[in-house]
């Protein structure tokens, strides 16, 4: 799989503003995570990606090793992943992914009933609190000027 | 995780599992050791009977697809059914201990649960998550260890193929849901 030295991974995610989120390490947080362990982001577009994400993601993301999700809050598993951009990977979540081993990504987390919008706020929140704060950050400036452009 | 001094000869063990003495075995092992070392190896086929044959074939290839009435329709058996297979296979060879695939909402009834255990097992990992449920249940004067580990909706085909099939008792499956457990049996005595 797309693996990298757990070095490299833990840099990767220094320069990607750790600080901000202190869940975020290499392993991640022990155990399953829930959305109660996560802190609330401080961006209203990544807080709506928060709900969806317990909805929806929680249940392979939290750290379900049986289905091959990377974990929650676990820069090894999601610093070589934030590394190819935010964009491919709201394309993958979007539509479906299988990872080299055969391993599935369901489109919309398998719920069809979730609109673009709401994929992509929860992949954003996922990778603000996995190591990635500066890009999903980055990610959600557009949709908050889009709001506060109807208003 | 009842982790009294019950302990299991090695030797039944390396027999089973096909591997060379290891020297820290000798002593013995406790119940729920190996049966965590059975259900990996359960598992780990099982996963790659999904992700290998199913996943690559049927899903992303589309040459074939899995159905259970794969003599009639040339298909692949479902990952069920290759594992029901398997520990019917086991369960004419020995009866060191024995396992099985259930669940609270079977699709085939001789899937349920049929004791107190199997039930309160299967319940107890639905509940919380990544986690393993152990006990010891009495049965016909022969005391059991039982352990129940979960079994996970990992692929589309999963929930798509229950929540839709006309003899299930549920609909409402999800990615990740536990769907079912593998029970693993070994008499004590
Ligand atoms: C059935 C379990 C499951 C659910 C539910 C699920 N995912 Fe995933 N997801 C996976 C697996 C497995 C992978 C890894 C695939 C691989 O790379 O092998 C993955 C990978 C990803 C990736 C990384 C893709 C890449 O290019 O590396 C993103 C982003 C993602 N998921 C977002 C989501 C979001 C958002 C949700 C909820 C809306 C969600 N997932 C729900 C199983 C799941
Ligand atoms: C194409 C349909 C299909 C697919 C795909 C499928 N199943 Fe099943 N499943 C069945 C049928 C039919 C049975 C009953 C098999 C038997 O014992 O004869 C079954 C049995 C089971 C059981 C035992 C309880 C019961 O319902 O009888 C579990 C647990 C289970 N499947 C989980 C899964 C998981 C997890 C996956 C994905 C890896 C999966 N199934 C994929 C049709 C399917």
């Amino acid at each position: 799989m797309r693996r990298i030295a757990p070095l490299l991974a833990a840099v990767l995610a220094a320069s990607a503003g750790l600080a901000a989120d202190p869940v975020a390490s290499p392993a991640g947080l022990d155990g399953f995570v829930r959305t109660d362990r996560l802190p609330m982001p401080p961006d209203p577009f990544l807080a709506v990606g928060r709900t969806v994400w317990g909805a929806t993601c929680e249940n392979c993301h939290g750290g379900n090793k049986l289905t091959g999700a990377p974990k929650i809050t676990s820069t090894a598993d999601w610093a070589p992943r934030i590394a190819q951009g935010m964009d491919l990977l709201v394309a993958h979540a979007t539509d479906g992914f299988m990872g080299p081993r055969f391993t599935e990504m369901p489109a919309r987390g398998g719920n069809a009933a979730l609109g673009d919008a709401e994929v992509a706020a929860a992949v954003a929140f996922m990778v603000w609190a996995s190591g990635g704060a500066e890009a999903a950050l980055d990610f959600a400036r557009p949709f908050q000027t889009k709001e506060n452009e109807h208003e | 995780m009842k982790a009294k001094a019950t302990k299991i000869k090695a030797a039944i063990l390396c027999g089973m599992l096909g591997t060379a003495a290891v020297p820290a075995v000798s002593d013995g092992m406790d119940y729920s050791t190996v049966t965590d070392l059975l259900h990996l190896v359960m598992s780990s086929d099982r996963t790659v009977y999904t992700r290998m044959i199913v996943n690559r074939l049927a899903v992303e290839e589309g040459v074939i697809k899995a159905s259970e009435h794969y003599m009639d329709e040339k298909a692949l058996v479902l990952p069920a059914q290759m594992f029901r297979y398997g520990a019917e296979m086991v369960a004419e060879e020995t009866d060191e201990f024995s396992y099985s695939l259930l669940s609270l909402w079977p699709i085939n009834k001789q899937n349920a649960p049929t004791t107190d255990m199997e039930r309160e097992g299967l319940e107890y990992i639905a509940a919380n998550p990544g986690e393993n449920f152990y006990g010891e249940e009495d049965l016909g004067g022969t005391t059991y260890f039982t352990a129940v580990y979960p079994d996970v909706a990992v692929a589309e085909a999963c929930w798509a193929c229950h929540n839709d099939h006309k003899d299930t008792p549920r609909s409402d499956f999800k990615a990740g849901d536990v769907m079912g457990g593998v029970v693993i049996r070994i008499p004590m005595d």
